[in-house]
């Protein structure tokens, strides 16, 4: 028939599927007639609208199949059965084929379920709030002449008296300010505390549930505060906590209005404790820490939420927010500010921006997750296919038979459908076993995987898995089902040298060096990053970083400190400094320099006479603070030898007493002179670097240790700090452990590159068993003959394997060249110091896959080169 | 049991079938119960009614050729069987039997 523009065919084949047989030809002709008269007369649109309706008035029992002839038609319930049970004998008889299929589908389809968890994770992110579909968030877009473009979370919280407050369909509007915190002391102990302001409505506005005290009122009053289940607890240790008072130091006394749930993990508001907004406006009017936090170049700290009232659309709100910007810009010189606002549950995952007050997801960091996860599914799903074809070539037989008792195309289509499908449901228990397998290894990677994902299976999430488990094996499953289905009966009984089932052999080969290039590169990919990251644990510092245990001082006093850790014998001798070298961390200073008439940003560190001999950095000339005393030591600095060479001071000797200026003119006298030592991460080269003392900058005390035993002395430091400092948990960690961290980003590349690295090897292999044992058992019969007419099984397996050794061969040069630019040009340019690359970080990975490969081909040629050839031509 | 009363669409129905040469077929009938009696019927409830009526006996069918027109499906042609238009008559029968009952002075107000 003719295909006709405009005809409603889907209704056609609807009515088709629905009508008794003997009724359609009728039925079917007089709509047509209908429609044709209609569409002369009333128009195509109003004639196809006509034979839709009467389509569906068509459904009454008159017209419509029994319920039974339909069910007949897709799979009776015996045939389902039926199918059911061929299926499960099919995978018990060929163990090593649905092992390998379940296997494969089963990895991938883990990395699926992480994908999946993850992003369903993500997507119930702030869903707790009643009022989440009107409720918004104020955001400020900066255009800085000078640092460009670029997105705060955060907004000037001014905008709310100026701007918010006279617009009529503001239903709640919260303040927030995060710079609330500090050491909090009740009547019984003090303990660190962390928190923000917020506005009264912060608990209508919000859906966090108030256990105790007044949701309208808890945040109206001045130094008032309401702590979460968990704070509560350990300020008041279960009694009773509304009431009590609470100094949290350079704030002021506050009073407990009430105790707040903890929030929801999937919440990107997170807090302990939430101060009434009204305690800033109080302390603003006096000279205090908070006295520009409503200036509208402050975007510190300030946000801003809001709720539009019912039914009503923030569309107008939005155009004058945005010519209410306009004035704001003009205030200043070289920025522009552009406020808009953001829907609640688009903050996570959502756009990267400056300040965010919690956890941040970018969208598209799921979208790159979710096509790489899509694109390793459906390499699997590929090798299915080739693999259940190159397996087809014995279930022919199966299939003449069951077409020649009556089983008709559809069945047949749908029994290997209903068998992948099947295949897929047993790749999901292991699958799920797997993904559960891996969600420690996954933590164990970065903490912040911790935060951002549960992986938890809740109901819907084990429904997406089902679901996604069924496509899995319908795709899988698809073009098997297709071809097998469409074979003729005759021709299956005849013989399989008549069947061609999947000549797109040219096609499946290249894919399959797709996939072997893709695993290739990845161990080569694996191989690297292992190398640069020993290379930079192993690299020599220029500094002395063994045996430095860090402790961070947390406002402790530097000179209690100094008199209780050194009555520690293990400790040798202890320095104070304001960061780690070597870790990346970094604090900058401008520097004028005279030779290029300009200023020059120098990274420079804050320390202590005992920094340089504790730290093993030799002096090469000058002398050290200590013999500095009385002068104004501030002024005075330590520089490396790079900085001599820079600033062309000379010799070392020479730019002793030199002073050199910062652009605002204040001198600084060089009194030292240091040997060169790497204080940034190894991708940086080393550049011009300076000491200074100044111990109000002090941060972390180094305590250099004794060769001796670290639990007992690690005891001791724990008591001695808290004589020092009992608001604070200690914190120390050893330098080493310290740089270990700084390079773990080459550790969870190295992690997640592994685990990809052994999937696609797997896929790989698979994919390649699949093509192998098709083309070798299509050439039984040649092989046969060959070895009758006298040819060796050397020969015979050489003869089969030839075409797949030039496989690996080309997908060997193709990742080995790829890779290897890829690096040389892209990656390392940006490595200052790097592991040069051998013949061995190249080579013991492909040796090792195309190991795998060669055992992969020479199993399968070997089974149809070995065979008695007389089986083999009997068959005829 | 046969069920041997006309329902009122029934009648029209086959009083519709009679008007065109006593041999039409489905889509023509609902041309005609839209142009001439301004109902609009589904094919589908006309279908239950022909049904109806073939189960009565009061219709007979017979599979015609195919038209262009229909995309080459065949029609299926209705007459009105000869128990059928008894049924019809004796209806008109039991009409006009009442209707001279009526004394006309009802009518003469309208």
């Amino acid at each position: 028939m003719k295909r006709e523009k405009g005809y409603p065919r889907y209704f056609e084949a609807f009515f088709e599927w629905l009508c008794k047989p003997g009724l359609f030809e009728e039925l079917q002709g007089d709509l047509k007639e209908e429609f044709i008269a209609n569409s002369k007369s009333k128009g195509a649109g109003r004639s196809k609208w006509i034979y839709r309706k009467e389509v569906i008035l068509m459904i009454r029992p008159s017209v419509v199949k029994s319920l039974n002839e339909i069910s007949v038609n897709i799979a009776s319930g015996s045939m389902f059965n039926n199918y059911v049970k061929t299926a499960f004998r099919n995978i018990k008889k060929s163990t090593l084929f649905s092992g390998i299929n379940i296997v494969g589908l089963s990895l991938s389809m883990a990395v699926g379920l992480l994908v999946i968890s993850g992003i369903a994770y993500q997507l119930t992110f702030d869903q707790f709030h009643e009022h989440k579909e009107r409720t918004y968030r104020v955001i400020t877009q900066v255009d800085d002449s000078y640092f460009g473009l670029s997105t705060y979370a955060t907004t000037s919280v001014a905008l709310a008296e100026d701007f918010f407050d006279s617009k009529e369909n503001i239903d709640k509007l919260v303040r927030i300010n995060t710079d609330f915190g500090g050491a909090a002391t009740t009547d019984s102990k003090t303990l660190s505390l962390n928190g923000m302001f917020a506005d009264e409505d912060f608990f209508r506005l919000f859906s966090f549930r108030l256990i105790e005290g007044n949701p309208s009122s808890a945040l109206s009053t001045p130094f008032s505060i309401v702590l979460t289940e968990e704070v509560a607890e350990r300020f008041f240790d279960g009694g009773q906590a509304i009431g009590k008072s609470m100094d949290v130091a350079g704030i002021g006394l506050f009073q407990v209005t009430g105790v707040v749930e903890n929030p929801p993990p999937n919440s990107h508001l997170q807090f302990s404790s939430l101060a009434s907004f009204s305690t800033i406006e109080t302390l603003a009017s006096q000279d205090s820490l908070y006295i520009n936090h409503n200036e509208y170049d402050n975007l510190n700290s300030g946000y801003l939420y809001l709720s539009v009232k019912e039914n009503s659309s923030p569309v107008d709100l939005k155009t004058d927010l945005e010519a209410f910007s306009n004035t704001i810009s003009t205030r200043f010189e070289n920025r522009e500010y552009k406020y808009s606002f953001q829907k609640l549950t688009s903050i996570v995952p959502g756009k990267s921006m400056v300040n965010q007050i919690g956890p941040e997801m970018e969208l598209l960091v799921l979208i790159i997750f979710s096509v790489l996860a899509g694109i390793i599914i459906l390499s699997t799903c590929f090798n299915y296919t080739n693999l259940s074809v190159a397996r087809a070539l014995s279930r022919t037989k199966e299939i003449a038979i069951r077409k020649t008792l009556g089983g008709t195309r559809s069945q047949v289509f749908l029994q290997f459908i209903i068998e992948a499908i099947i295949i897929a449901l047993l790749g999901l228990v292991v699958a799920v076993c797997i993904s559960i397998g891996l969600k420690p290894y996954i933590y164990s990677l970065s903490s912040d995987i911790q935060s951002m994902f549960s992986f938890d299976i809740t109901l819907e999430v084990a429904l997406y898995f089902i679901l996604f488990a069924v496509g899995v094996g319908v795709l899988a499953g698809f073009i098997p089902a297709l071809i097998l289905s469409k074979q003729e009966a005759l021709k299956l009984l005849k013989g399989s040298d008549q069947v061609k089932f999947l000549r797109f052999l040219n096609l499946r080969k290249s894919l399959i060096i797709f996939q072997f290039t893709l695993s290739l590169i990845c161990v080569i990919i694996a191989s690297i990053v292992m190398k640069q990251y020993e290379f930079s644990m192993n690299f020599d510092l220029g500094f002395d970083r063994e045996q430095v245990l860090n402790v961070k001082l947390q406002g402790a006093d530097q000179q209690l400190f100094m008199d209780e850790f050194s009555k520690i014998p293990e400790i040798k001798s202890i320095s104070m400094s304001s960061g780690y070298l070597g870790v990346g961390a970094r604090s900058r200073y401008w520097i004028k320099n005279d030779d290029i008439q300009d200023s020059t940003v120098i990274n420079f560190l804050s320390i202590n006479e005992n920094y340089l001999s504790n730290h093993g950095i030799a002096l090469i000339a000058g002398k050290n603070f200590s013999e500095f005393d009385n002068e104004s030591i501030d002024e005075l600095i330590i520089i490396n030898e790079k900085f001599v060479e820079e600033f062309n001071l000379g010799s070392p000797g020479e730019a002793i007493g030199e002073v050199i200026f910062s652009p605002k003119n204040k001198p600084f006298r060089i009194i030292g002179v240091t040997s060169d030592f790497h204080y940034d991460r190894l991708r940086n080269p080393i550049g011009s670097f300076f000491f200074t003392f100044q111990s109000e900058y002090f941060q972390y005390a180094n305590l250099k240790m004794n060769n001796s035993e670290i639990v007992s002395t690690m005891e001791k430091v724990e008591t001695s700090w808290l004589n020092v400092n009992k608001i604070y948990e200690l914190e120390a960690e050893f330098y080493d452990d310290r740089v270990e961290e700084a390079y773990s980003f080459y550790r969870i590349a190295f992690g997640i590159i592994g685990f990809v690295t052994t999937l696609t090897i797997f896929i790989a292999c698979m994919g390649l068993l699949g093509i192998v044992i098709y083309t070798s058992q299509s050439r039984t019969k040649e092989v046969a003959i060959r070895k009758v007419l006298g040819a060796d099984e050397k020969g015979l397996i050489y003869l089969l394997s030839r075409s797949f050794i030039g496989m690996m061969v080309w997908a060997t040069g193709i990742s080995v060249t790829l890779t290897f630019l890829l690096f040389q040009f892209v990656i390392l340019p940006k490595e200052a110091y790097k592991a040069t690359l051998g013949f061995w970080d190249f080579g013991l990975g492909i040796m090792i896959i195309v190991g795998i490969g060669l055992v992969t081909i020479t199993t399968q040629t070997l089974k149809v080169a070995r065979a008695n050839p007389v089986d083999s031509i009997q068959r005829e | 049991m046969k069920e041997t009363n006309l329902g009122e669409f029934q009648e029209i129905i086959l009083l519709i079938i009679l008007s065109l040469d006593n041999k039409t077929y489905g889509a023509e009938v609902q041309r005609v119960l839209k142009s001439d009696l301004d109902r609009s019927i589904s094919r589908g409830s006309l279908h239950t009614a022909f049904t109806r009526l073939e189960e009565k006996g009061f219709l007979v069918s017979e599979i015609g050729g195919a038209t262009k027109e229909r995309g080459g499906r065949r029609k299926k042609y209705f007459s009105v069987s000869s128990s059928g238009k008894e049924s019809l008559q004796e209806a008109k029968d039991i009409r006009e039997r009442l209707w001279n009952k009526i004394p006309n002075l009802v009518f003469q107000n309208i």
